[in-house]
């Protein structure tokens, strides 16, 4: 036989060789010197590289039972293509807001997706006391408690509703006006018990909150344009989505706006409280599409951006920074 | 079912993290991704519950890298301040240096390596690869062999690499 090639040898080491293949080896490295260093020189190779990939290896926790790991994959398929998309995004002083979306330099103390996200995390773990759960929820996320942050966003969106169309909507001019709302969302400050969310405790007070949604560019100038948006009719708000938008009950309605560019979709501005919340609602049908459209991109790419959301009923409630727990509760259970 | 999905969970989880942990260099992230990636086994209920995770979760951690990488973008285009270093306890900073040595060595690597690699690393069989990668089962010793030499090789590059530029 030939010498043995450094990938027979990996095998032969691996035990991953056919034991008549074994054989052979065997049989040749007896009587191959040269083919006996190398398989040492392999041997070391393999070992340091296993050394090295374990400098690079996670801690090791114990797996949640797997019972608890409850997904509602069947069931958010069900629900996405029926629902119409509502998007409430609530920010505490959201007239720096505005402006901090406007002119991202010019303000200091703009809290991004990257440290909103462990607070997020955390709070979604505290609030998730519901079935609709993403499913990972484990032990060692109950020691996550509320963070203590003053700063606060939240943002809420999809609810389910029938579909139904209204095409004449679509082609209709948005009228133009503008309107600023600012205010503070009631934000007490709780004791500060962080411990899995520590990292992004400074998100300070008076820091405007971007979502964490699929497309982070899209969104920011769907924010920042909200703010802008032509304030539409009652009417024309309930022409462009084909049905009646979605409110927080027993609280009034403030502003409807639409958007411009994409004419199926609006916003509904709240207050609740002292804050002013944004409801970013779609039309159904076009919901419909981007369901299908992430379906189609294949079942892995379908959710990975859905990790920070909690459903209350058929309600999808995205968070994407801090808020204290009396004004997550308030808000959960105005929802409810 | 042909293999008790309860059972590979017990023995896969913690592989199937230590998989996704290469991948995304966030161990929490890294949990999280694994405990989904079973949950959805749950509901499929995939004849090859091994074989299906590893894919699963491979496209999850890509599907991560993909987002995070638009998360930078957004980032840079927003953030006014430059992101400053927070200086670590010495015992994490060298821990954390070499991780970040094979974490380059890793990158270095072409992605049909790497993932070889990951997946051995994962405790998958040579077979178990080859329906994975789509390489012959034949190929999986040299590319394994490649591999190893390859991330030996560049991490003990950019070990002196740094030397040098610390001199």
């Amino acid at each position: 036989m030939s010498h043995v090639d450094d990938g027979t040898l990996d095998a032969y080491l691996d035990g991953e060789l056919t034991p008549v293949e074994r054989e052979r080896t065997d049989a040749h490295l007896a009587g191959c010197e040269a083919c006996r260093a190398r398989l040492q020189e392999e041997r070391t190779l393999i070992e340091r590289a296993g050394r090295l990939l374990g400098l690079a290896a996670p801690p090791e926790h114990a797996a949640p039972p797997l019972h608890t790991l409850r997904r509602p994959t069947g069931r958010r398929r069900f629900m996405i293509p029926l629902a119409w998309a509502a998007t409430i995004a609530l920010a505490s002083g959201t007239g720096w807001y505005v402006r901090g979306l406007q002119r991202p330099a010019a303000t200091p103390t703009e809290t991004f997706v990257d440290t909103t996200v462990p607070v997020a995390l955390a709070q979604s773990r505290a609030i998730d006391s519901e079935g609709y759960s993403q499913g990972r929820a484990e032990s060692r996320r109950d020691e996550a408690k509320l963070p203590a942050s003053a700063a606060s966003g939240l943002a809420l969106r999809e609810r389910t509703a029938p579909a139904a169309g209204s095409e004449r909507a679509q082609t209709e001019p948005p009228t133009v006006a503008t309107g600023k709302v600012a205010s503070q969302l009631a934000a007490e400050p709780s004791p500060p018990t962080l411990r899995g969310a520590a990292a992004a405790a400074p998100a300070a007070a008076d820091n405007a909150i971007v979502l964490t949604r699929p497309d982070p560019l899209k969104d920011l100038a769907i924010h920042r344009m909200s703010t802008t948006w032509p304030i539409i009719e009652p009417k024309r708000a309930r022409d462009l989505l084909g049905e009646e938008p979605a409110v927080i009950p027993g609280y009034p309605v403030h502003t409807l706006r639409s958007n411009p560019a994409v004419l199926s979709e609006i916003v509904v501005e709240q207050v609740v409280d002292s804050g002013v919340v944004l409801l970013f609602e779609r039309r159904s049908d076009q919901v419909v599409r981007d369901a299908r459209r992430r379906a189609l991109a294949g079942s892995a790419a379908t959710d990975s951006n859905e990790r920070l959301a909690r459903y209350v009923r058929s309600l999808r409630i995205e968070i994407a920074g801090a808020l204290t727990a009396d004004s997550l509760s308030k808000l959960l259970g105005l929802i409810r | 079912m042909p293999e008790d999905l309860a059972d590979v969970y017990r023995t896969t989880y913690t592989a199937l993290v230590r998989f996704l942990y290469r991948k995304v260099w966030d161990a929490e992230r890294a949990e999280d991704l694994a405990q989904e990636a079973f949950a959805r086994a749950l509901v499929h209920k995939p004849d090859n519950p091994r074989g299906w995770l590893f894919v699963v979760a491979a496209n999850m951690a890509r599907d991560e890298a993909r987002r995070q990488a638009r998360e930078r973008r957004h980032l840079t285009l927003l953030k006014n301040e430059p992101e400053r270093a927070t200086p670590a306890p010495d015992e994490a900073l060298s821990a954390d240096l070499e991780r970040a040595r094979v974490r380059k060595a890793l990158d270095d690597l072409s992605p049909r390596d790497r993932e070889v690699l990951l997946l051995w690393d994962a405790g998958q069989s040579y077979d178990e690869i080859a329906s994975q990668s789509g390489l012959a089962k034949g190929a999986i010793g040299t590319t394994l062999a490649r591999a190893r030499r390859r991330l030996v090789e560049a991490f003990e590059k950019g070990s002196e690499a740094e030397h040098v530029a610390r001199r």
